[in-house]
């Protein structure tokens, strides 16, 4: 196992991939940066860049460009308090604080730091996990249409808000995939008679306009309000510092490792889950929210564990976890991989690679921030509206190079106004990315599994895995159901409790 | 090091689930779009034949998807209805000035598609760039001139140049002739 990864450093450290994941870390920081891109409208921003790659550096290009965004959104977070994506949110509370201290510096050093650890400690139980792909090569039709059922079920259940609101947005994103031809009988639906839709809506185009342009959108429906000044001050931490820092990192990490695993649990849950935990373990809670260095340390280690964890599905069932992973799902696509269990049989040079590329990516990343953190500092003082309109032509240029048609761009401008409506009712996106890419799966893996049992549903239920999975999709759904009439009962009786002891 | 950045006060935190304005309203509209386009998602698949249970037809899996969505979105309209759809704590209702700048973004993004081929890139793209600095960001003029400048010629030359893309050249000889 670990010669395999010692293989896939062989396969990064090239010049030539190397020189890749360091253009991709810098342009996703520099995406990152801009306030409220989070990283999957980033990778689904750059991903055009990688078009003309070889498929092994335009994958490691990318999984730079999403942990560069990652850490674009912290620098955001602690510079002017507008986190990149909700996982940065944590960050927020005391890096700010830090940053208003004139600590911004030590702030993103030990962000950058507590990442780089995350992400090391994701990279390790990646490579423990990996095996596991093994045990997927064993799914038939049966079982792999009853994993993509229990993946989507727990977007839903965990996409937090309204489950009915969650169930619109997941049926939306079936209904997108649904045009194109029909995978067994080749019929095809909803063409409305273009050729271009025949392979089905394009992943890429959907994703930017859902995610990027509708961010877009929002970002300028508003004004714009003055400036706040910031130090940044030292930039490297102290000894006291790293003293502080160093259980909470190490404690995030295993939380964000953990979180990670399950499919749609956003890295929110990761972050806040290890703010809280840090809180609560301190011998001086108080000081949590005033700029308290572990409430950097422990919130940023545990999304970067949780956002390399987050891969394993995908790379060994080949089931994104969130929108992301659909995005970088699309990117193996557009490179002629199938993520999955096949991916570690029939090219491990590539499953690898992208392991390895992960700790070479973290290691970039740690020796970027520091000396370039005022380089981003500059870029946020470029008029937010002169921003916007560089990254809109970006997006119409990107969507164009996909398949050189301006097709794209319409369907990209399309998803932008879908999302951007769907954002002002609260209708979350994530589910509507996910069932996009699931969809296909879903419908082809039902399909064949009926043609094998010759129509008769029992398939689902003699296998012992398809069974499981099956139980499991039904205790999530009923879970995410209650979850209002729960919340509505425990307030009933809090009220009453409370009611009781005044009187 | 002191530096001045500007807070956005609209930007939202989060990219997949922001909270947004959820008034009744609007949740209607949104309810009866879903539950049109579930219809008629279920109503079309029927057509599409559902072939036998041994292999199911093109039409069974739209069909399904087609009316758990009219579903959903009348179980939403009732509960709208009812006052029981989770809403948002905060109006988000755009600005006049917002609605501008989107609709002048969407403008751009039609003259871009309509004139990409006949124009060519380095012309459309400069033109998009122009209207935007022009309207939604409202830079100084030399500003305009500059930065449209260098991003339509210097995304192609980027594009082209430096990432092997191709991108297209005018549609009008005489354009395509001075290498536009």
């Amino acid at each position: 196992m670990f010669d395999q990864l010692l293989q896939g450093f062989g396969t990064v450290l090239t010049p030539q991939n190397l020189a890749f994941a360091l253009l991709g870390c810098v342009l996703g920081m520099l995406v990152g940066v801009l306030p409220g891109f989070g990283p999957a409208a980033a990778t689904a921003l750059l991903l055009p860049v990688t078009l003309t790659l070889p498929a092994v550096t335009a994958i490691i290009m990318l999984a730079a460009i999403l942990y560069g965004a990652a850490y674009g959104g912290t620098i955001t977070a602690v510079l002017i308090n507008v986190p990149g994506e909700t996982s940065s949110v944590a960050t927020t509370l005391d890096g700010y604080q830090m940053a208003k201290q004139g600590r911004a510096g030590p702030a993103l050093a030990i962000a950058a730091i507590g990442s780089f650890v995350g992400g090391l400690v994701g990279v390790v139980g990646f490579v423990v996990a990996a095996p596991l792909s093994r045990f997927a090569l064993a799914f038939g039709p049966a079982e792999f249409f009853a994993l993509t059922l229990l993946g989507l079920t727990l977007v839903i259940g965990l996409a937090g808000g309204s489950t009915l609101k969650a169930l619109i947005a997941a049926a939306l994103g079936l209904m997108l995939g649904v045009v194109g031809l029909d995978p067994l009988n080749g019929v095809a639906r909803f063409t409305f008679g273009s050729q271009q839709v025949l392979d089905g809506l394009n992943l890429v185009p959907v994703i930017m306009g859902l995610f990027g342009l509708s961010e877009l959108l929002l970002s300028i429906k508003g004004s714009i309000a003055s400036a706040a000044a910031i130090k940044v001050g030292k930039v490297l931490p102290t000894r006291d510092d790293l003293r502080r820092s160093a259980l909470p990192i190490a404690r995030g990490s295993v939380v964000g490792f953990a979180t990670g695993l399950l499919p749609g649990s956003p890295g929110a849950v990761a972050s806040f889950g290890s703010y809280v935990l840090e809180k609560r373990l301190s011998r001086t809670p108080e000081r949590f929210g005033h700029g308290a260095v572990e409430g950097v340390a422990a919130p940023e280690s545990a999304n970067n564990a949780n956002a390399v964890s987050g891969m394993i599905p995908l790379f060994t069932l080949g089931i994104p976890t969130s929108a992301t992973m659909a995005i970088m799902m699309g990117a193996f696509t557009i490179n002629g991989l199938v993520p999955g269990p096949l991916l570690f049989r029939d090219h491990p040079d590539v499953a690898w690679g992208i392991i390895a590329s992960m700790v070479v990516g973290n290691v970039i990343l740690l020796a970027l921030n520091l000396p370039l953190v005022r380089v981003w500092i500059t870029c946020l003082r470029i008029p937010y509206p002169t921003l916007y309109v560089l990254v809109i032509g970006f997006m119409l240029v990107g969507a164009y190079t996909l398949d050189g048609s301006v097709f794209n761009v319409v369907v990209m401008v399309a998803a932008g106004v879908l999302g951007y409506v769907l954002r002002t009712i609260d209708v979350p996106l994530a589910p509507v990315a996910l069932t996009l890419v699931l969809g296909p799966l879903m419908e082809r893996s039902l399909s064949n599994a009926l043609q094998i049992s010759r129509g008769s549903p029992s398939i689902f239920f003699d296998s012992s895995i398809a069974m499981t999975l099956l139980v499991a999709t039904v205790v999530v759904l009923t879970l995410a159901t209650m979850k209002a009439p729960l919340r509505t009962l425990a307030r009933a009786v809090a009220t009453r409790t409370r009611q009781g002891s005044v009187h | 090091m002191n530096v001045e950045t500007r807070r956005e006060p609209d930007l939202r935190p989060e990219s997949a689930e922001p909270p947004g304005d959820a008034g009744r309203a609007g949740n209607l509209v949104g309810a009866l779009v879903a539950f049109v386009m579930g219809a008629y998602v279920a109503i079309t698949s029927i057509g599409y034949g559902f072939g036998s249970a041994a292999r199911p037809g093109a039409g069974v899996f739209p069909f399904a998807i087609g009316s758990l969505m009219a579903g959903l979105a009348l179980a939403w309209t009732v509960m709208t209805v009812m006052g029981r759809t989770p809403s948002s704590e905060a109006p988000s209702r755009p600005e006049r000035q917002g609605v501008f700048r989107i609709v002048m973004t969407m403008v751009a993004a039609a003259g871009f598609v309509t004139l990409v081929d006949v124009l060519g890139y380095q012309l459309t793209m400069s033109a998009v760039i122009a209207l935007l600095l022009a309207t939604v960001a409202r830079v100084r003029w030399w500003l305009v001139v500059t930065i449209t400048l260098v991003m339509g010629i210097g995304s192609y030359a980027l594009f082209v140049n430096g990432l092997g893309v191709s991108l297209p050249a005018a549609g009008i000889p005489a354009l395509r002739y001075l290498g536009l």
